[in-house]
Parts: structure tokens; C-alpha cells; sequence
């Protein structure tokens, strides 16, 4: 990889649009996200469930579904504006991405040994011993005890934590500058997750790769995250830097699902967030997230608020100054 | 690890006394077809006189005019049944694998690239002939396919392809479409597992997709499919021959030596049925019970059993 010109951020994606065509309709996933990952660091893209996150990592890697589409103002990585084709090229070799679901991401009829080499075979130069070794190496970089031996062992082998880290070690093994990892501790046991985080925390800084990471776990964006983006309904409604937006939470939905988490420690009280996010053929008209707002006024319901730009984070929310958590 | 997985299969294989009987009359019938040549004691076309002098069907054990022992006796033509029926064996035996092989990797390609590509353009013609040979039952179409073609070889360019090489040709048109919707029924639902967009996502061409993750995951039905086809294959090829779609004369097949005895089937020699008839028979009795116990190995459904581990 070239050097990296430090001065520049390593990803940066203007106004980024994912609409999905069903039938004649075209619906909206994502509407206008800007997304900056420095050199380094890690970006959570934070959301519930049909919130668009996931569209947003998918379409980085073009890997949206077959009816789905993408477009961004414009892309720069590392500093050099490059067209779609020239991302899509990056992609398994500069950027890679970690799936969700460690046991369907591994092929079940191949050895894990023979599906790191693969990945080695098909992106850098080694040859046969050398991808060996290399995969060897890799294995024991994710921590996976008895690396060499457990080369010739199948998936269904290995628990979930165990294929997670494999699937990782996949990841790892071009060497990329960015990894994108959607969701990766899904269906893991919590103290699984916080090791796969910690060492993925460890790798990250040991490898100057960047991270982006979609994540609904609030608690995991605040450990391992540098700056977070939330995502409500396919808009962005908050973003900055993680102690910015845990010390201060400037819009109602972000201020909503950190609620959820605090009051955690009061057995008796939970705090949810009334109703449901709307479906794709169901945006509201005006700020997204008005109808579940406590703080709704006409004015919410006519105009779509602009992202203001605060100290450390920006939000859209035109009563931002008068909220109080 | 390997090893262990080896065992298991290797026992749940010969546990079953039938399945292990079934694959040393193949492997039997496998060393007769490959040293044919050596084995047989006369060439397949020489035609010897009984010692009257005449060209005769001759019984078991017969001294011929010149003094050879024909062991099996010989057709009304004269010539040794023994070597024609080796030969036979090679011709039938040939003919039936050759067939369900180049139909097996066909369908594996084309079953894979259309359950791979599902609902594509590419999809859509290869199913929709694949649908038009269907429509034939069975070995209808090859038997329309070599009446066509005739026995005499297919003229493609300047080449003109070797008799036999026409009855392949129509048993695989035969064999091809079943086996293709197997594949791409087994095909499709692997093509949506995470591991293919995982792969995808890695920037793998799709050639490498498809043939080095896709099709090891879908392989089991198709080649279950394909051994069970190994004995209706036999079954066909000495059909074809039988009703006089084989390979031109002096070539020996098992159907043809089989139509051969009908002639002298009210005569003293009405046994002579029986040589090619029960040759045919433990044929494709070896082929389905070998069959059998591929799949019995094969199949995730198979119960484990005690004598398994």
C-alpha cells in the first residue's frame, strides 16, 4: 500500500444515496449520508434495525442486493477523488468486509486453512509455502490457539467466536486499509463479543487499518468506536465524536436509545421509545422521526431539518438548543 | 480429524454386506471391460466350423473342425460366445459410464452456472430446452436420437465420430436434462448462503465462485442421481441394442448378443439366452446396489447406527 498521506482522511463519501426499486416504486434506504473515516480510526455507523446501516456498508463494498442502487456526490480515498469502478476495484484487496454471521460466512465443505489461502491466492503475490506460512500467521494474529494444526479443520469445528475469528483473519489477510465489519458479533455471547472487539481494537492499531462498524449496541460504539454515525429511518440525525455524543446527545432519537441503555441499572424502569421506525414506503413527510418525537412541533412535521453543525458533532434537529436530556 | 471422518463413511460403506458384493462385481466387470483384449481367448469376429463343418450355434465345452474348445460354446455365426461376451461387456460397459459421466459433468456445469444465474436470460433458454428434452419419456429419446443419427457414426465437420460415439451422444441427451434440474435444484439454495456473498464481497470472479466454492456444496444429490443412472445406463445401452440401435456389426454389446440368441431360442440351444440375459442382469444389479451404498454414504439423512463408530 502507498503511504498514506496523514493529512487526509483515508474514506470520504459525500451525500450518499441507496434506493431500493420495488415494482415501478423506488424507495429510499439511505438518503444523503456523508461519511469521513480517518486514517486509524473507527466509525460506528449506529441505527436500529431497518435504520439503513447495513445498506450503507453494503453499498461501500457493492454489494447491495440485485435491486438495489447506489449513488455518492463524490468519493475520496486517501485524499483522491475516485469513481465508483475505482472503489469497486478496491474492494477485497484496500477495503474488505467482515459479514454478520460467522457460520454462514465460512464454506462448510472447505478446510479454514484452504479458505484463508484463497483469499492469499487471489490477492497478493505469495506462493504456495508462503501462503502457508502466512495463513499460519494470520490465524495466530486472531488469537486462535494451535493455529498450525487447526489449518486443516472444517468450519463446523470451530464454535462461533472461533469462525468469527477466521472470518476475520479472511478480512486481514490482503492487508487492507479499511475494514468494513457489519455488525460482527451478532448471535456471539457477550463476553465472546468483548473479546473479539478487544482484538479487533488491538489489530486495528497494530495494523493502522481503519474500521467502520455497524453496530446497534450502544455500549460497544462507546468502547470501541472514535466517532459514530446515527442513522434514523435512512437519515443521518446525529453524528460526532463518540464523547461528544455520550456526553452530550443533541437529538431527540439519539438522547431516546441512550435512555434505553441508562436506565438500564434501575431494574424497575424501562425507557423505550414509543412506536416503531417506519418502513421504506412510510417516511414521514418533515424530520423523519417526528412522529415518535417528544418534542414535536408543527414546524417538524413541514420542513426536513438540515444537519447543523455543533462543536465536536452536528445534528438535525431545529430544537437541538432547547433539548435537555 | 480426516481420518476419523474416513472411518466413518468407510464403515457405514461396508456395513452393508449387499453394497460391498455390489462393488466387486464392479470392480470385476471393470477389470474384465479394461483387459478385455487380453482376457478373451478368440478374437470377437473369428468364426470357427462345428465338426460337422458347419457354422452352427455350438454348446458349452465344443471342440470346433480345427480343434479349438469354445468354452461357452458359439453364436450362429460361429464365433466363441466367451470373447464376444467379454467383449460385449467392454462395449455396453464403455458406452453406459462414458455416457453418464459427460452427462454428470454437464449437468454439474450447466446446473450450476443456471442456479447460479437464477432467473437470468441464460437461465431461462438452457431450462426452457432442458424442458423440451423432458418431454420425452426416457429412453424414447435416445432410441428416436440413434434411429436419427443411424449406427454408423455422426458426421461433425470433417470429423465423422466413432458408432458408438452416436448412442453416447443420445444417452447423454437422455440423462443430461434430469440431472441437470437436480444440480441446479441443489444449486440454488447454497447460492444464497452468506458464504457466497462473502466471497463475492472478496472480489472472487465468478468462475472462481462457482467452481471452487459453489459447486463442492452441491454435489451430493447430482452424484447420488448419477450412480443410480449408472444401471439404467446399462440397461439402455443393451436395450438400444437389442432392438438394433447398437453398434454396426461385428462389434459385440450385450443387447446385440442377447437379440442374437432369440434366433435359436426354440432350438436346442434356447440356453443360450441365458449367458447374455444373466450378464446383463448382474450388471446392473452390481451398478444398483453399488448405487445404493454411495448414497447410503452420501446422504445427510442416514441414520448413524451402532456398527457406524
Amino acid at each position: 500500500m502507498a503511504a498514506i498521506n496523514s493529512a487526509d482522511p483515508l474514506l470520504q463519501v459525500d451525500n450518499l444515496r441507496v434506493h431500493y426499486g420495488a415494482g415501478r416504486q423506488r424507495l429510499n434506504a439511505v438518503d444523503g449520508l456523508s461519511l469521513t473515516v480517518d486514517a486509524g480510526q473507527t466509525v460506528a455507523i449506529v441505527g436500529e434495525s431497518g435504520s439503513g446501516k447495513s445498506s450503507v456498508a453494503m453499498a461501500l463494498v457493492n454489494g447491495l442486493a440485485a435491486n438495489g442502487e447506489w449513488e455518492a456526490d463524490h468519493i475520496l480515498f486517501q485524499g483522491e477523488e475516485i469513481s465508483r469502478q475505482e472503489l469497486l476495484r478496491l474492494r477485497g484487496r484496500a477495503i474488505t468486509y467482515m459479514m454478520q454471521d460467522p457460520s454462514g460466512a465460512l464454506n462448510p465443505v472447505l478446510t479454514v486453512g484452504e479458505q484463508i489461502k484463497r483469499v492469499l491466492k487471489y490477492h497478493t503475490p505469495l506462493s504456495k509455502a508462503e501462503r502457508e506460512e502466512q495463513a499460519i500467521e494470520l490465524m495466530e494474529r486472531v488469537e486462535i490457539p494451535d493455529a498450525a494444526s487447526r489449518l486443516d479443520a472444517f468450519p463446523h469445528e470451530f464454535s462461533g467466536g472461533m469462525q468469527q475469528r477466521i472470518v476475520l483473519a479472511m478480512a486481514l489477510a490482503p492487508s487492507p486499509v479499511l475494514l468494513i465489519a457489519d455488525e460482527p458479533t451478532t448471535g456471539l455471547d457477550v463476553t465472546v463479543e468483548a473479546q473479539i472487539f478487544a482484538l479487533l481494537d488491538r489489530l486495528k492499531r497494530e495494523l493502522t487499518m481503519s474500521v467502520v462498524l455497524v453496530a446497534h449496541d450502544l455500549g460497544v460504539v462507546a468502547t470501541s468506536a472514535d466517532e459514530a454515525v446515527v442513522l434514523y429511518a435512512g437519515k443521518v440525525v446525529e453524528k460526532g465524536t463518540v464523547a461528544a455524543l455520550f456526553e452530550r446527545p443533541r437529538h431527540p432519537y439519539t438522547i431516546g436509545l441512550l435512555r434505553c441503555a441508562h436506565d438500564l441499572h434501575d431494574e424497575n424502569v424501562l425507557n423505550p421509545i414509543p412506536g416503531r421506525i417506519p418502513g421504506l414506503g412510510e417516511r414521514p413527510q418533515g424530520c423523519v422521526f417526528h412522529p415518535r418525537c417528544a418534542w414535536k412541533t408543527a414546524e417538524c412535521e413541514a420542513a426536513v431539518p438540515d444537519l447543523i453543525q455543533l462543536d465536536g458533532q452536528s445534528v438535525a434537529c431545529i430544537h437541538h438548543e432547547s433539548l435537555t436530556d | 480429524m480426516k481420518t476419523a471422518r474416513f472411518r466413518i463413511l468407510w464403515n457405514r460403506f461396508i456395513g452393508d454386506k449387499l453394497v460391498v458384493l455390489g462393488a466387486v462385481l464392479v470392480f470385476l466387470f471393470l477389470v474384465i471391460a479394461v483387459f478385455g483384449p487380453q482376457l478373451a481367448p478368440y478374437d470377437f469376429a473369428q468364426q470357427f466350423r462345428a465338426a460337422a463343418g458347419e457354422l452352427l450355434p455350438m454348446d458349452v465345452m465344443s471342440t470346433t473342425a480345427t480343434g479349438e474348445r469354445l468354452l461357452l460354446g458359439s453364436d450362429a455365426l460361429g464365433r466363441d460366445m466367451l470373447s464376444r461376451l467379454i467383449y460385449g461387456t467392454r462395449t455396453t460397459l464403455v458406452i453406459s459410464v462414458s455416457s453418464v459421466l459427460t452427462a454428470t459433468i454437464l449437468a454439474i456445469v450447466l446446473g450450476s452456472l443456471t442456479g447460479y444465474f437464477q432467473g437470468s436470460l441464460f437461465d431461462e433458454i438452457v431450462m426452457r430446452l432442458i424442458d423440451a428434452l423432458l418431454t420425452f419419456p426416457g429412453i424414447l429419446l435416445a432410441v428416436i436420437l440413434v434411429a436419427a443419427w443411424g449406427t454408423q457414426g455422426i458426421q461433425i465437420g470433417p470429423i465423422t465420430t466413432n458408432p458408438e460415439m452416436t448412442i453416447v451422444f443420445a444417452l447423454v441427451f437422455t440423462f443430461t436434462p434430469r440431472l441437470t434440474r437436480t444440480m441446479r435444484g441443489s444449486t440454488i439454495p447454497q447460492a444464497h448462503r452468506a458464504y457466497i456473498k462473502a466471497a463475492q464481497l472478496m472480489g472472487m470472479p465468478v468462475w472462481r465462485i462457482v467452481a471452487l466454492e459453489l459447486i463442492p456444496n452441491c454435489l451430493t444429490a447430482v452424484i447420488i442421481q448419477a450412480t443410480t443412472y449408472l444401471g439404467l445406463a446399462v440397461f439402455s445401452t443393451a436395450g438400444l441394442g437389442f432392438l438394433g440401435l447398437g453398434p454396426a456389426e461385428p462389434q459385440p454389446e450385450l443387447g446385440k448378443i442377447l437379440a442374437r440368441t432369440q434366433e435359436y431360442f426354440l432350438s436346442r440351444q434356447f440356453w443360450h439366452i441365458f449367458i447374455p440375459g444373466f450378464t446383463i442382469s448382474l450388471l446392473v444389479f452390481a451398478f444398483s446396489v453399488l448405487g445404493d451404498g454411495i448414497r447410503n454414504v452420501l446422504d445427510p439423512e442416514y441414520r448413524f447406527e451402532e456398527a457406524d463408530l
